[in-house]
């Protein structure tokens, strides 16, 4: 049996190093304001800020104030597809929207097939719950379709298919 | 057969990659190969040039499904695609590789289409197309491929000097002639200097084309020609029932007209003539009579004369109003009521020279109806 002063040593020393981490963590995450937040979530393009991606990858509570923010800008969301455990979602509603995943002849090809065509989107973001996502721009409307090749052999494109095609990934359809 | 098409545009010239069936996508697209999205401002006319309604899928006779063309660089605007997109469909249907490298023909082209696939007249920009292409035509042309340089025929490309033995085609059917005679031949293809069209097509080149829809058949020589003249006659008809009505031809002074006149519809204007033997006396000269002796107005023939039907109208009101008509002859005491519905008539002839020469009363009397 462990002396109890040794025993006593071992869990301070443990909350040292928890509180190091938590420490180290705080430190790792980004100083950006609600403000900024919503600002990049509410941007009408697809460029990238790294510092509130990594926020969004790191904190909780800014990945919900940003879900709410695209949320509210949005066509059209799909917080997540009824799909089975480890399923891959090829065919998911998003509002009124249809997404589809089409393989064809080694291409795969994201296909929405708009229900009313005006307003169309102009772009479309993926987050899955741990922060992870993309945002894309997508092409005009044709017949009230809009398709993406994405293709295997391209790295950005294969991650891509395999965001949106996740279940539990929240879609967005942005102006 | 290796077949690398050309599409010449003013930023330089654009080579189709390739041309994939793809049968489960809803609409077709043009896609570069480094991008995902499909190029914007050509996509849609490429799905309505392709799709079931297109008039490539209707001369062509393509496959149900969409289609990707995949274009080595984007292409920012314009319509002058649509010939060279139009024949990379035909070579690959005749089984042809579309090729960016090492082909055996090399299609140069340049044309918007039209609904029938003609070439739209426009301004094409072709000697800034030609010199932007040549250093290319000129790296294929070294490497043993022989090109086939389609122009449109309208306007003239013969005053350009970059167009060299360049053929100008003013449809695309022309244009398919000329590229599968190159893909038979394995010679370099015999460009003739003339505008080859549709009806100097040999037929197995022709009859994929014709297809068997409307379109196909306006095409025969024959029934252009029947349609044409049915037409002609339309027009004219049309324009001579618009022509101004003839003058009032009034008898001086209508011996018995005036009791015998029905209620009927069939009184009417013209000349009421008494169909009576010659009289000794001149007989009553009337406006129309002295034009006809005068030569002035009346035409040599035959004339007309008519009865109205209770309505009023006659059977050829409408084609003779340059003619004086003689209404409603009759003989002296005999008072003929109108024809006795709507949409009968009677109509007869008099010669000219009968008529001038005799009195009127002379004239026969005609009641065929």
């Amino acid at each position: 049996m462990p002396d109890r002063t040794e025993q006593d040593m071992e869990d301070l020393f443990a909350a040292i190093r928890d509180a190091k981490a938590v420490e180290r963590n705080a430190n790792a995450m980004p100083a950006v304001s609600a403000a900024r937040l919503v600002r990049y979530g509410n941007r009408t393009d697809a460029v990238v800020d790294l510092e509130v991606e990594r926020l969004l990858r790191a904190s909780t509570a800014a990945r919900l104030m940003y879900g709410t923010t695209l949320g509210r800008s949005a066509r059209s969301v799909s917080p997540m597809a009824a799909a089975a455990a480890g399923e891959r979602a090829t065919r998911r509603m998003i509002g009124e929207d249809l997404l589809e995943i089409i393989d064809e002849d080694n291409a795969v090809f994201l296909v929405l097939r708009l229900a009313d065509a005006e307003p169309a989107p102009g772009h479309i973001e993926i987050r899955t719950p741990d922060g992870d996502g993309v945002r894309i721009r997508l092409g005009k409307p044709v017949r009230g379709i809009i398709q993406l090749r994405l293709d295997d052999g391209d790295a950005e494109q294969t991650r891509i298919a395999d965001l949106v095609t996740r279940p539990d990934s929240a879609i967005y359809l942005l102006p | 057969m290796r077949i690398t098409v050309i599409v010449p545009t003013t930023a330089g010239p654009r080579l189709v990659v390739g041309i994939i069936a793809r049968p489960r996508l809803p609409a077709s697209l043009v896609i570069t190969a480094d991008d995902y999205r499909p190029l914007d401002d050509i996509t849609e006319r490429y799905d309505a040039f392709v799709g079931p309604a297109g008039p490539l899928r209707r001369g062509l006779d393509l496959d149900d499904g969409s289609y990707e063309l995949r274009l080595d660089a984007p292409i920012d605007g314009g319509r002058s695609w649509e010939l060279p997109v139009a024949l990379a469909h035909a070579a690959r249907q005749a089984g042809a590789e579309i090729v960016t490298s090492a082909p055996d023909l090399v299609v140069w082209a340049t044309g918007a289409l039209d609904p029938d696939l003609a070439i739209r007249p426009d301004d094409y920009h072709l000697a800034d197309k030609l010199d932007l292409s040549g250093p290319l035509l000129g790296r294929l042309q070294k490497a043993g491929a022989r090109t086939l340089l389609l122009l449109p025929a309208d306007p003239a490309p013969a005053a350009l000097p970059q167009a060299g033995d360049g053929v100008a085609v003013a449809t695309f059917a022309a244009a398919l002639a000329l590229l599968r005679t190159a893909m038979a031949s394995p010679q370099r293809p015999a460009l003739a200097a003339t505008t080859p069209d549709d009806a100097a097509l040999p037929a197995p080149v022709a009859a994929p084309l014709a297809g068997s829809g409307p379109r196909a058949i306006a095409r025969s020589p024959v029934l252009v020609i029947f349609g044409a003249l049915v037409l002609a006659a339309l027009v004219g008809l049309l324009i001579w029932r618009l022509r101004p009505a003839p003058p009032v031809v009034v008898a001086d002074p209508p011996p018995i007209a005036a009791p015998s006149q029905p209620a009927g519809g069939n009184a009417g204007i013209g000349v009421v003539i008494p169909d009576t033997p010659a009289a000794p006396a001149a007989p009553p000269q009337t406006d129309a009579m002295a034009a006809e002796a005068s030569g002035a107005t009346i035409p040599a023939g035959l004339f007309l004369q008519t009865k109205r039907d209770m309505t009023g109208d006659t059977c050829v009101a409408f084609l003779m109003r340059d003619m004086p008509t003689i209404d409603d002859e009759f003989a002296a005491g005999e008072m003929p009521a109108p024809l006795p519905s709507a949409g009968l008539c009677a109509i007869g002839f008099a010669s000219p020279a009968t008529r001038q020469h005799s009195p009127c009363g002379s004239i026969r009397r005609f009641s065929t109806g």
